[in-house]
């Protein structure tokens, strides 16, 4: 029960600060994504496995408030929470010059998945001459949160008493030592 | 023995997110009603808690328009805007041409929109992410007999309809939206004018009226367009959609195509009275 608590404390918390405040700070009319932010921000600290499945549910949870389907930020976000950990785990730890270009690249596949899946839907203003402007935007805003969302996250994995549990990767090289 | 394989195990993983995903988008797409009604709960459970906090960081946000954000330069001009928008209405309000709709319209017993029920309603949000632009959420919603499709508008004129409402709060979208298109008529030519059709163009464009305005009609810069109101229609007639600034001929010179400043300033919407008309079915 634990497990699934932190995580998912830590997504309404991110839902809540992005209806309340972030979508408020906008930087030339572009607001952050924290929801996608969360996604990469487990893909990075719990593998693929976690990105995918907070991506699903931190999607989930903004699409119930934005006019576009329900399933399509869940969609896109699993997307990139997947990617970047698939990639992190290839790579190194969590160094935070790991942790933010992995997030940059992580935000323009779930923006650009988001449009791409949106557009082929046939949903009406994603794909405008503001496309660009917001994929930059986002990217560099959501890149510059990555970091302490993904401190959340490292928060969020651990159970107290017990600390951080171990992920799929860490299990597989321990099964290798042993 | 065999070791298990993560990156397999993901991908497995993965592939059921996206089929659950695309499970609930042909769903939405279909209306599937189960699923309409748990989106309107959970945002309902939601929404109480999200005005409160709304509340708690309304003067960082604050802080930050002033300091950052677009608003810093658009509140230089706010006043000025605001102050557009009420001569705008007061033109409308004090032209011949709309003493010549009452006139009309009392003639032919229409109902105006001042005789409709309205609630007047605060913007309580604006869009929530990149790509709703066009949506701002306000603090009225079911329980105040705020329905979807009714339509919302300011001192200026018509500003959108609602799309979404749940119990508490619904969500408005802007005339500006290039999707919206509204049936609407010159003022000065009374019921039997051509009928057309306005569209958004965008953030902070002028609307577009296209379709069956005949090239012969002459059309005054100035001039006043309105809602149709015919049978049927969204809307209610008479509501001011705009004041025209061009007149052209299309490419085929087949019809006119105008260009409307939209009577209600959308850059700055603080309160909206929503008009509590259904059209017949």
């Amino acid at each position: 029960m634990t497990r699934v608590l932190r995580p998912a404390v830590v997504v309404l918390s991110l839902l809540l600060l992005q209806l309340s405040l972030f979508s408020e700070l906008r930087v030339s009319g572009r607001a952050p994504d924290l929801l996608l932010v969360a996604a990469l921000a487990a893909g990075l600290t719990g593998g693929p496995d976690r990105g995918a499945l907070t991506g699903f549910v931190a999607g989930l949870a903004i699409d119930l408030f934005l006019p576009t389907p329900l399933g399509l930020s869940a969609l896109a976000y699993s997307i990139a929470g997947w990617s970047v950990g698939q990639t992190e785990n290839a790579i190194v730890g969590e160094h935070p010059w790991v942790v933010i270009p992995l997030s940059a690249a992580g935000s323009a596949i779930g923006v650009t998945a988001f449009v791409t899946v949106g557009e082929l839907l046939g949903q009406p203003n994603l794909y405008t001459e503001r496309f660009l402007g917001t994929l930059v935007v986002t990217t560099v805003y959501n890149a510059a949160l990555a970091w302490p969302v993904a401190r959340l996250f490292r928060w969020a994995w651990t159970t107290p008493g017990v600390g951080a549990q171990p992920r799929p990767r860490d299990r597989a090289s321990r099964r290798v030592v042993n | 023995m065999a070791l298990p394989n993560p990156t397999g195990r993901s991908r497995y993983t993965l592939l059921l997110l996206i089929l659950t995903s695309v499970t609930l988008l042909t769903l939405d797409f279909r209306d599937f009603g189960p699923l309409e009604s748990a989106r309107e709960g959970a945002v309902d459970v939601f929404n109480p808690v999200r005005s409160a906090a709304e509340t708690v960081f309304d003067p960082v946000a604050g802080a930050w328009n002033r300091t950052f954000g677009d608003d810093a330069t658009e509140r230089e001009n706010e006043e000025l805007r605001a102050e557009i928008e009420r001569l705008r209405g007061q033109l409308i309000a004090n032209t011949n041409a709309d003493r010549l709709l009452q006139d009309v319209l009392a003639e032919l017993d229409i109902e105006y929109v001042g005789n409709l029920d309205r609630v007047i309603a605060q913007v309580v949000s604006g869009p929530v992410g990149n790509f709703d632009d066009f949506d701002i959420e306000i603090d009225k919603g079911v329980n105040d007999g705020v329905l979807e499709g009714m339509p919302v508008v300011s001192n200026g004129g018509l500003i959108g309809r609602v799309v979404e409402s749940g119990r508490n709060r619904s969500r408005v979208r802007l005339v500006s939206d290039p999707a919206f298109t509204v049936g609407v008529r010159l003022l000065s030519q009374g019921e039997d004018g051509d009928l057309a059709l306005a569209r958004g163009s965008g953030l902070g464009k002028p609307l577009v009226v296209t379709e069956r305005i005949d090239p012969l009609t002459d059309v005054e810069v100035g001039e006043i367009v309105v809602t149709s109101g015919i049978d049927r229609s969204r809307y209610p007639g008479g509501i001011p959609i705009g004041i025209v600034t061009d007149a052209r001929l299309d490419e085929g010179a087949l019809e006119q195509v105008l260009t409307v400043e939209p009577a209600a300033d959308l850059a700055t919407i603080g309160f909206v009275s929503v008009i509590l008309f259904e059209p017949e079915e």
